[in-house]
C-alpha cells in the first residue's frame, strides 16, 4: 500500500452549508414552530433533524431592498422569513436590466492554455488538501447578496419622490409592479429547489430581513418526515404553479386578472406517474418493457374529454392505436396543451367529440385540467381558428416515425443539449475527446459512445436534461444547477462520491472515478482501502466562453450539442 | 463557407499570378513572389494542427479551419506548379521537397476522400465501436467461442466442432483478418464464414447444427469487428503519413527559403 495516499471517506456534512451554525442557532431554530412541531424521532441516526439544521441550512441577513431570488435563476435552496418582512414581485415581474443578475465567472484563454501546459499526465489528479481547507468550503457557501437599490434608474423603478433614505423599509415600487407581502413564517423558493426548475418570481426585502436558506437536501429529508411541511410545501407548490401557468399561457393570454382568478378557483392540477421516474425507467429498459402500454394513463383515445390539459411539468406521450401497437405522434412537454382540437369541435358542433389520440405520462406528467365549462366562456370566443390538428401528424409515412419513437422510447426528449453525432460525417478522429480533455485539465469527461439509430448517435455525454433526474438523491448538493445559464454541474469538493447521481442518471452519464495525487498514487480510505471517488460528466464547458469544446473541435461538422425538441420540431415540419 | 473559401483563394491566386506575371515582364524572377506565396500557404496549412488544439483562441471553429485547409491545399498545389514549372525539379534538394510535398498532398488527398467514403461504410455496417476497444472484444468474442465449443464437445460427446475451430476458426478469431477485403467493401469475410459453415453442417447433427448457428452468428460478429477495425485503423493512420511529412515539408521549405536567400543574391 506503499504507492498510495490514504485519505478519510468524504461525508455527507464534511461541507456544512455554513460552518458559523452554531449550537445556539441550531437550538433558536428548533425553538420556533415551524420546527418544534417536527417529530426528531423519525429522521434516522445517519441524519438527524438537528444536523439537518446545522449543515444543511444557513441564517442569511438582508437589508431592504436585497433581492433574496431573482426571477429566471437557478436555485438549488428554499428560504423561510425568521423575522422581517420581503415581497414577491407579481408577473410580468421586474426589467432583467433592474435584476442585475451577477455573471458565472469565465475563464480565460490564458487560463486554459496555462492549464493545458501544466496539467499532469496522471488521469484525475486533484489536490486533495483542498477537500479539507476551510477556504474551500467557505466558498462553496459564499454569501453576497445585489440589491434593487443598485438599479441605475431608481424613478423608473419607485416612481418619482420615493424616500429612498429610509433605511429601514424600502419604499413601494411604482404602481405598474404589483408585489405581495411575505411575512415571518413564510416559505418560498421550494418549487424551484425541489422542482429543479428556474425561479417563476423576484423576491427581495423590504425590511431587515433574518431568513434561515435550506439546501434543498433538508427541504426533502424534512418534507419525507413530515406530513405537516410535505402538505405545506405541496399545497405552495400547486398554488405557486397553477397561478404562474395560466398567467403566462398563450391561450390565456391578455386575460384580466379577475377571470385569471376564476379560471384558476376551477382548474384542477393533476399528476401521473411519479416525480422519481428514472427509477422505474431503468428498470423498465433493463426488462424491455417500455411501451406506451406500461405508461400512466392521462387521457385515452375514443373517450369523451371534459377539460383542456395544460402540461406544466414533465413529458407526456400522444399517441394512436395503429396495427396491434401504438404510433407516437408527438410529445407534450411544459406549456403545451392536449384536447384542443376535440372540445373546440365540440363547441362548434354542439355534439359530444372523443378524443382522436391518447395521452399519456412519459415518466412522470403535471398537467391543470380546464374545465370545459370555463373554456366555452372565456377561451373559444377569442380563440384564433387552428391550423393544425395533433392527429394530422399521423399522415407522414411510417417510416419517418424511427426518430421520434426512439427519442421517446430512449427519454432523449429530456436533453437539450444532447451530443448528437452524424456518423456518416464522424472520422472517428476523437479530436472532440480531445478537446475536451484539454479543457478539463486532461480529464475527457464524456465517452464518444453511445445508442444509435441509423447514422445518428447519441453520446455518453450529460444532456442537460430538462428534469435533471440526478440531482435528486445528492446527500451534499455537490450537483448542482448553476444560477446562470441553470447548467448541471458538479462540485468537486463537496462530492463525497456516493455514486447516487451515476445510479440516478438514465442515460449513463456520469461517471465515477477514483482519484490520484500529483504524483499517480491513488487516494484511498484508510478503513477500507477502496479508493476515493469522485462524480464526473459533461459540464457543457460552462467556464469558457467560447462553448462546449467537443463541438467547436469537430471538423467535419459531424458533432452538435442541440436540442432534441428541436430536431423533431424540424423533422415534423418536412414532411 | 466553403464558396467563400474558395472565392477569396481565387482572388488571392489570381493577384500573385499577376505579381508574378508582371515581375517576369519587367525582366526580374517570378519565382520569388510564388515561392514565398507557397510557403506562406504550407505554414498556413500546417498551423491547422496547433489551431486544433488551441480551442479557445477566437479564431474561428476547427469547421471552418478545415474548409480552409481544404481550399488553401488546392491552393498550395497551384503555386508549387507555378514555382517550379515542373513535375520533377532537377538538384537533389529540391527532388527532396518535391518528393515530400507529392507525399504530403497525395496523402491529404487520399485522406479526404476516405473521410467521406469510410464514415458511410461504418454506418453500414450497424454497431458502432470504439477503436481501443476492438482488441478487447475480440478477445471477448474468442472466449465465447471456445467456451461454446467446449459447451458442445462436453454436452454431445462429438469432437467434430472442436476439431473445426482448431483448424479453421481459431486462426480467424486470433486476430483481425480480411482487412483489404473490408476496406473495399468486400464479403469476403462473410462469404469465407459461410463456405465454411456449409461445409462443415453434412457432417453434424441437429443438436451440433444448433451450436454451429449460434458459432456463425459469432463468427459474423467479429468479421464485423474486423470491418470496424480496418476501418478507423486508415482513418487514424492516414494522418501518420500526412502530419509528419507535412512536418519534414515546412522544415525543408525553410531551409530552401533560407540557402536560397542567402546564395541567390
Amino acid at each position: 500500500m506503499s504507492d498510495a495516499q490514504l485519505m478519510e471517506r468524504p461525508r455527507r456534512w464534511d461541507a456544512p452549508f455554513d460552518p458559523r451554525m452554531s449550537d445556539a442557532v441550531v437550538d433558536e431554530l428548533l425553538a420556533r414552530p415551524e420546527f418544534s412541531s417536527i417529530e426528531a424521532s423519525k429522521f434516522p441516526a445517519a441524519a438527524p433533524l438537528r444536523g439537518i439544521l446545522q449543515n444543511d441550512c444557513r441564517i442569511s441577513l438582508y437589508q431592504p431592498g436585497d433581492i433574496i431570488v431573482r426571477e429566471g435563476d437557478y436555485g438549488n435552496s428554499a428560504f423561510l422569513i425568521l423575522s422581517g418582512t420581503a415581497r414577491v414581485v407579481l408577473p410580468p415581474g421586474l426589467p432583467r436590466a433592474v435584476l442585475g443578475r451577477a455573471a458565472d465567472k469565465k475563464r480565460n484563454a490564458f487560463s486554459v492554455l496555462r492549464s493545458m501546459l501544466t496539467y499532469s499526465k496522471v488521469p484525475e489528479v486533484r489536490d486533495t488538501a483542498q477537500y479539507q481547507s476551510a477556504s474551500a468550503r467557505l466558498r462553496v457557501s459564499g454569501e453576497a447578496h445585489d440589491s434593487l437599490l443598485a438599479a441605475t434608474d431608481l424613478t423608473a423603478l419607485f416612481g418619482p419622490g420615493a424616500n429612498i433614505a429610509d433605511k429601514t423599509r424600502l419604499p413601494p415600487l411604482a404602481p405598474k409592479f404589483k408585489t405581495e407581502p411575505l411575512e415571518a413564517g413564510a416559505l418560498f423558493g421550494e418549487v424551484a429547489a425541489l422542482g429543479r426548475v428556474q425561479r417563476s418570481a423576484t423576491i427581495y426585502a423590504e425590511t431587515f430581513c433574518r431568513i434561515v436558506e435550506m439546501r434543498w437536501q433538508a427541504l426533502r429529508d424534512i418534507k419525507n418526515r413530515d406530513n405537516t411541511w410535505r402538505e405545506r410545501i405541496e399545497k405552495g407548490y400547486r398554488d405557486n404553479q397553477l397561478r404562474t401557468h395560466l398567467a403566462e399561457h398563450p391561450l390565456l393570454a391578455g386575460m384580466d386578472a379577475k377571470v385569471l382568478q376564476e379560471v384558476a378557483d376551477r382548474t384542477l392540477f393533476e399528476t401521473y406517474g411519479s416525480f422519481e421516474w428514472n427509477v422505474g425507467y431503468k428498470r423498465g429498459k433493463r426488462d424491455e418493457r417500455l411501451t406506451p402500454g406500461a405508461e400512466p394513463l392521462v387521457a385515452q383515445q375514443g373517450d369523451y374529454p371534459d377539460g383542456l390539459l395544460l402540461v406544466i411539468g414533465g413529458f407526456g406521450r400522444v399517441s394512436i392505436g395503429l396495427g396491434n401497437g401504438a404510433r407516437t405522434l408527438t410529445y407534450l412537454r411544459e406549456g403545451d396543451h392536449f384536447g384542443l382540437d376535440e372540445l373546440t369541435d365540440a363547441w362548434k358542433s354542439g355534439d359530444d367529440c372523443a378524443y382522436e389520440s391518447t395521452l399519456t405520462a412519459l415518466g412522470y406528467l403535471h398537467v391543470l385540467r380546464i374545465p370545459y365549462s370555463v373554456l366555452t366562456q372565456v377561451v373559444f370566443p377569442h380563440l384564433a381558428p387552428r391550423r393544425n390538428r395533433l392527429v394530422d401528424a399521423a399522415a407522414r409515412p411510417i417510416a419517418d416515425d424511427a426518430f421520434l419513437e426512439w427519442a421517446v422510447e430512449q427519454r432523449f426528449i429530456n436533453g437539450t443539449q444532447t451530443m448528437l453525432i452524424d456518423l456518416e460525417k464522424c472520422t472517428r478522429c476523437d479530436d472532440c475527446v480531445r478537446a475536451c480533455a484539454d479543457t478539463h485539465d486532461g480529464n475527457p469527461k464524456f465517452i464518444r459512445h453511445g445508442q444509435t439509430l441509423g447514422n445518428w448517435m447519441v453520446a455518453n455525454a450529460c444532456m442537460q436534461c430538462v428534469d435533471p433526474v440526478c440531482m435528486i438523491g445528492c446527500p451534499t448538493g455537490a450537483i448542482h444547477r448553476t444560477v446562470e445559464g441553470g447548467v448541471v454541474v458538479i462540485n468537486d469538493l463537496t462530492c463525497i462520491g456516493c455514486g447516487t447521481c451515476a445510479s440516478a442518471c438514465p442515460y449513463d452519464n456520469i461517471r465515477l472515478v477514483p482519484i490520484r495525487e500529483k504524483n499517480g498514487q491513488q487516494v484511498l480510505d484508510p478503513g477500507s482501502h477502496e479508493p476515493i471517488l469522485k462524480a464526473t460528466k459533461c459540464d457543457l464547458c460552462f467556464s469558457l466562453p467560447s462553448g462546449p469544446s467537443c463541438e467547436r473541435a469537430c471538423a467535419h461538422d459531424a458533432l452538435k450539442r442541440v436540442d432534441i425538441q428541436s430536431l423533431v420540431a424540424r423533422a415534423a415540419q418536412s414532411f | 463557407m466553403l464558396g467563400i473559401f474558395w472565392l477569396i483563394a481565387l482572388l488571392v491566386w489570381v493577384a500573385i499570378t499577376i505579381l508574378a506575371w508582371h515581375s517576369e515582364r519587367s525582366l526580374g524572377k517570378s519565382s520569388g513572389i510564388t515561392g514565398y506565396a507557397l510557403f506562406a500557404v504550407v505554414l498556413a496549412l500546417g498551423f491547422f494542427k496547433v489551431r486544433k488544439r488551441l480551442l479557445v483562441l477566437p479564431l474561428g471553429t476547427v469547421r471552418q479551419w478545415m474548409l480552409g485547409h481544404v481550399v488553401l491545399g488546392v491552393m498550395g498545389v497551384m503555386l508549387y506548379f507555378q514555382h517550379t514549372g515542373t513535375l520533377w525539379p532537377g538538384g537533389l534538394y529540391e527532388q527532396l521537397i518535391a518528393a515530400v510535398f507529392y507525399v504530403v498532398t497525395l496523402s491529404g488527398i487520399a485522406g479526404y476522400f476516405l473521410q467521406r467514403i469510410l464514415p458511410h461504410r461504418l454506418v453500414d455496417l450497424e454497431g458502432e465501436v470504439i477503436y481501443e476497444r476492438i482488441p478487447a472484444e475480440v478477445a471477448a468474442l474468442r472466449e465465447e467461442i471456445e467456451e461454446l465449443i467446449l459447451n458442445a464437445v462436453t454436452e454431445l460427446g462429438s469432437d467434430t466442432l472442436g476439431r473445426y475451430y482448431t483448424e479453421s476458426l481459431e486462426w480467424f478469431f486470433w486476430r483481425p483478418r480480411f482487412l483489404v477485403a473490408h476496406l473495399l467493401g468486400s464479403g469476403r469475410s462473410a462469404g469465407w464464414i459461410r463456405g465454411r459453415i456449409t461445409a462443415l453442417k453434412r457432417y453434424l447433427n441437429d443438436g451440433e447444427r444448433a451450436y454451429l448457428s449460434r458459432i456463425e452468428e459469432i463468427a459474423l460478429r467479429k468479421s464485423r469487428l474486423d470491418a470496424h477495425y480496418a476501418c478507423q485503423s486508415v482513418l487514424k493512420f492516414w494522418l501518420f503519413i500526412h502530419v509528419p511529412a507535412s512536418v519534414l515539408l515546412v522544415l525543408l521549405a525553410c531551409w530552401h527559403l533560407l540557402v536560397v536567400n542567402i546564395y541567390a543574391r
